[in-house]
């Protein structure tokens, strides 16, 4: 059965190594700088990972993610300093918080095509951000919220950097189960048949507002834990940090780097693209201002334009599942492409 | 208050000049260009250096750099201005985000982060008519912006080549089956729009300070006048700045800077899910050019 | 006989990923009405559009003794191939004028459209009294005649009608096919159509072919074909 076959493929030996590497690395190299890299890339892949499920899998992309990652952040820590309540539970809370923002968001922007879609949600991170810089009163605004340094499991603060390098690898595991989930299941078929055509989805009589609601509850949920575990690592959130739709763009970006609307993508572009921003900053950072980001820059604008796929396309010549990302009516002559630039 | 309308319509023909090339990008062709504002940032560091070593006003060099601007998107930027149009939307949004990206760190690394203005002749020239006071060169920008849009508007309406571009972006494979290279037109248009924004650039130099991350609050405003006022719809453009342009001088005393923008957001989806085609844009062009 | 104006051999063309036709063979001759007929999604307009230039394609299309292999869809017009596309194809927020003058938009073309639009007013008035409306705002009817017209703008010499009768009532189709046949006898124009109503096909064209799943199953005159009894079962329901 093909269900078999392809869960076979989602857990195969070079997946297994590519998925347990940094958390192996993390643990075996004793260099705190290394730890750290391992732990964002963990935790930038995750977010990638549950961007994808509801941009990848269902075509809904949205450049506004950051802010079920802030509202995560922001839940769990405001419950905690206020009601001393566990960050743990925090977590959740602010995961149920941004599902149901995400559905109501959902429901409103939905019908709203391609470029449309994304604007309006870029515009409403913004709205939050700017909500959460001027709602001092809640968020203490742009001095942001220092989260005490007392370890315990309870408290979701550890003095060791092994939890935080074992949470952060159940993170990506756990979003990347659950993408295979949605690669294999009926929902995930779903959102996939609308994502290629949405009036052919329909009338095969698939609700395709409900589908992509579901996507859109699950993957801002879990956006927003990472947002959590994000807090308690730094033990500091501001809107600057949690809020600025860098971190929309970084979730995007990792997935088409890796290969949207395939599972193991956006962890390979986390992989690549979180140390090669690492290290270009901490090599140029300081030295030449400004430089480090040319570079990224320019890295990111010819891997979209040259590999518009993604890095899993190289591998396989069909991605699974892969989104094509030129439009199809465009004509792909085999003698070349039309006309000459 | 009069004060307040004439600040507000001369901001909005300010407004809407920065905008006009952003409808043609984006509003014609339906490119997201989010290197805009770096457009803009690009060009008036250009009429800023040379001011500065040349000493030539701005507003003569506005007349270089656009030409200029436009040669090089037909010739050396041509590849990549059909590499952008036959990429998807959201690979429009990450390239031409990244470009902005690397254009304005460049800037950050050659010109460091300090403020910069000219000082030209006129640049502090204020005009009084009875209670009224406004900038002169603000009152040029406003003036332009005018001619600007009525002059593309004719040319977009009237002229062959207007309708080429109107049929390409209606329905790009019939307007090859037309006889049309369709490449051709893109890369004209945006070369067009490209050199309008680095006009506008020059423009803005004697008003406003330049450094590097200034491009993004013009881009901002330019996609909000540009959906507002509706995608494609050059008088929409104008009517657009000004709406905004009005908005701005009369709340400036009532709201903070990032109020502001939440308001301008806010109004942003409103237009998108209520009324996408915007203010003047035909019913049902919103659809164009989208999946 | 003569020479054919349009060889097709071999043909397998492919739209995205998926082959749509397979080994496809058909000929138009000068001063002919070919149809080529067959179920939805048999790969009728897929033909068209290789012809064209709008699909990828392999094997060999010959038009005038040149190939058309590697030509740009607009120097394929410049040929005088005009394909009228399914569903009209109108730019909806232009007016019937401003189609009609985008329609002479190859340069030869252009240089006659003054008087090839005061021909088409005269075929049509209709057209003429609607000028400046848009587009998008015509009845079918008059969709499809102003879809003509502009294919007519650009002088073709082999004219490609993609469904012309879809969606129209019968006395409108019974007009849009009289200025079909019209322009084939009168001005010589050889006219590939597509076409769902096959019947319809068989009455009005020289030739008809079938195709089925991407492959011509059967050919000859539309009114042989009319007797043969797998048509009359597949497609008449006779």
């Amino acid at each position: 059965m093909t269900k078999h076959r392809s869960l076979k493929h989602e857990f195969g030996p070079i997946r297994i190594v590519l998925l347990v590497l940094p958390a192996l690395l993390a643990l075996v190299i004793p260099n705190a700088f290394v730890r750290d890299i391992a732990i964002l890339m963990m935790l930038w892949s995750a977010a990638a990972s549950a961007w994808n499920l509801l941009g990848g899998f269902a075509g809904q992309l949205s450049i506004g993610h950051t802010a079920f990652f802030g509202i995560g952040a922001y839940t769990s820590t405001l419950l905690y300093i206020n009601f001393s309540v566990s960050p743990w539970i925090g977590m959740i809370a602010g995961a149920l918080m941004a599902a149901l923002i995400g559905v109501i968001l959902g429901s409103i922007t939905f019908p709203l095509k391609g470029p449309f879609f994304s604007l309006s949600t870029l515009a409403f991170a913004e709205i939050v951000r700017i909500i959460s810089i001027s709602w001092s009163d809640l968020t203490r605004g742009s001095q942001g919220i220092v989260i005490k340094y007392t370890p315990g499991f309870g408290k979701f603060v550890f003095d060791s950097p092994v939890p935080y390098i074992l949470i952060a690898w159940l993170f990506m595991i756990g979003v990347y189960g659950v993408a295979v989930y949605f690669n294999n299941s009926r929902l995930g078929f779903y959102l996939m048949a609308y994502r290629e055509s949405e009036d052919a989805a329909r009338a095969l009589g698939i609700n395709t507002v409900t589908v992509r609601l579901k996507a859109a509850a699950i993957s801002a949920g879990l956006t927003a834990m990472l947002g959590t575990f994000y807090a308690q690592y730094i033990l500091f959130i501001d809107p600057e940090s949690v809020f600025i739709v860098d971190n929309s763009l970084q979730m995007v970006l990792l997935s088409l780097v890796g290969g949207i609307g395939t599972t193991i993508g956006p962890i390979i572009g986390g992989y690549i693209m979180v140390p090669l921003g690492q290290l270009l900053r901490s090599t140029f950072g300081d030295a030449v201002p400004g430089f480090h980001l040319v570079v990224y820059g320019l890295c990111m604008v010819l891997i979209l334009m040259y590999l518009p796929g993604g890095i899993v396309s190289l591998l396989n010549r069909r991605p699974f599942g892969g989104i094509r990302l030129k439009r199809p009516d465009r004509r792909r002559d085999g003698h070349g492409s039309v006309g000459n630039a | 208050m009069s004060q307040l309308l004439v600040s507000g319509i001369l901001l909005g023909g300010l407004y809407a000049m920065i905008s006009i090339g952003l409808n043609l990008i984006f509003g014609v062709l339906r490119i997201v260009n989010f290197a805009h504002g770096e457009f803009i940032m690009v060009s008036m560091y250009l009429a800023y250096w040379t001011y500065f070593y040349y000493k030539i006003d701005p507003y003569i060099s506005a007349f270089v750099i656009a030409p200029l601007t436009f040669l090089l998107f037909m010739t050396v930027f041509r590849p990549f201005v059909v590499k952008l149009a036959d990429s998807s939307h959201l690979g429009q949004v990450f390239i031409t985000f990244g470009i902005g990206i690397v254009l304005q760190n460049l800037a950050l690394m050659l010109f460091s982060a300090d403020y910069r203005s000219v000082d030209t002749a006129y640049s502090r020239m204020r005009i009084a008519l009875g209670e009224v006071q406004f900038s002169l060169a603000r009152l040029v920008v406003f003036l332009l912006s005018l001619v600007f849009t009525a002059a593309l508007y004719y040319y977009l309406k009237k002229s062959y080549m207007g309708k080429t571009i109107r049929a390409t972006m209606q329905n790009r494979t019939v307007a090859m089956l037309m006889g049309i290279d369709t490449r051709k037109v893109y890369v004209f248009t945006f070369a067009l729009g490209a050199a309008i924004t680095a006009f506008a650039g020059g423009l803005l130099l004697p008003i406003f300070y330049v450094y590097p991350t200034i491009g993004f609050n013009f881009a901002l405003i330019a996609f909000i006048v540009v959906i507002l006022g509706g995608l494609g719809s050059i008088p929409g453009t104008l009517a657009g700045g000004f709406v905004i342009g009005l908005t701005e001088a009369l709340s400036g005393y009532f709201i903070s800077a990032s109020m502001k923008q939440l308001v301008y957001f806010c109004i942003f989806i409103l237009i998108l899910v209520l009324r996408p085609a915007g203010l003047f844009g035909q019913r049902g062009t919103e659809e164009l050019g989208v999946k | 006989m003569a020479e054919p104006l349009l060889k097709i051999s071999n043909l397998n063309a492919y739209y995205g990923e998926v082959q749509v036709l397979h080994d496809v063979s058909l000929e138009v001759y000068p001063g002919e009405i070919v149809a080529i007929v067959g179920a939805n999604a048999a790969g009728k307009t897929t033909l068209l559009k290789s012809i064209s230039g709008l699909v990828r394609w392999q094997g060999d299309i010959v038009y005038g003794g040149r190939s058309l292999r590697g030509l740009k869809p607009n120097q394929i017009v410049e040929l005088g191939i005009i394909h009228v596309p399914e569903g009209r194809g109108l730019f909806p927020f232009l007016t019937v004028l401003e189609n009609l003058e985008i329609g002479a938009y190859a340069p030869n073309a252009r240089k006659a459209a003054k008087e090839t639009l005061e021909k088409v007013f005269r075929i049509w008035p209709r057209l003429q009294e609607r000028q400046n409306q848009l587009a998008g705002t015509l009845s079918g009817g008059e969709q499809q005649m102003c879809a003509i017209a502009r294919g007519l703008m650009g002088l073709p010499k082999l004219l490609m009608l993609d469904e012309p009768s879809l969606g129209l009532a019968p006395l409108i189709i019974r007009d849009c096919y009289a200025a079909i046949e019209d322009i084939n006898k009168r001005d010589g124009t050889p006219i590939l159509l597509v076409e769902q109503n096959v019947k319809l096909a068989m009455q009005k064209a020289d030739r008809v072919y079938v195709i089925e799943n991407g492959r011509i199953v059967l050919q000859g005159k539309g009114a042989e074909l009319m007797d043969d009894d797998r048509v009359r079962k597949a497609y008449m329901g006779i």
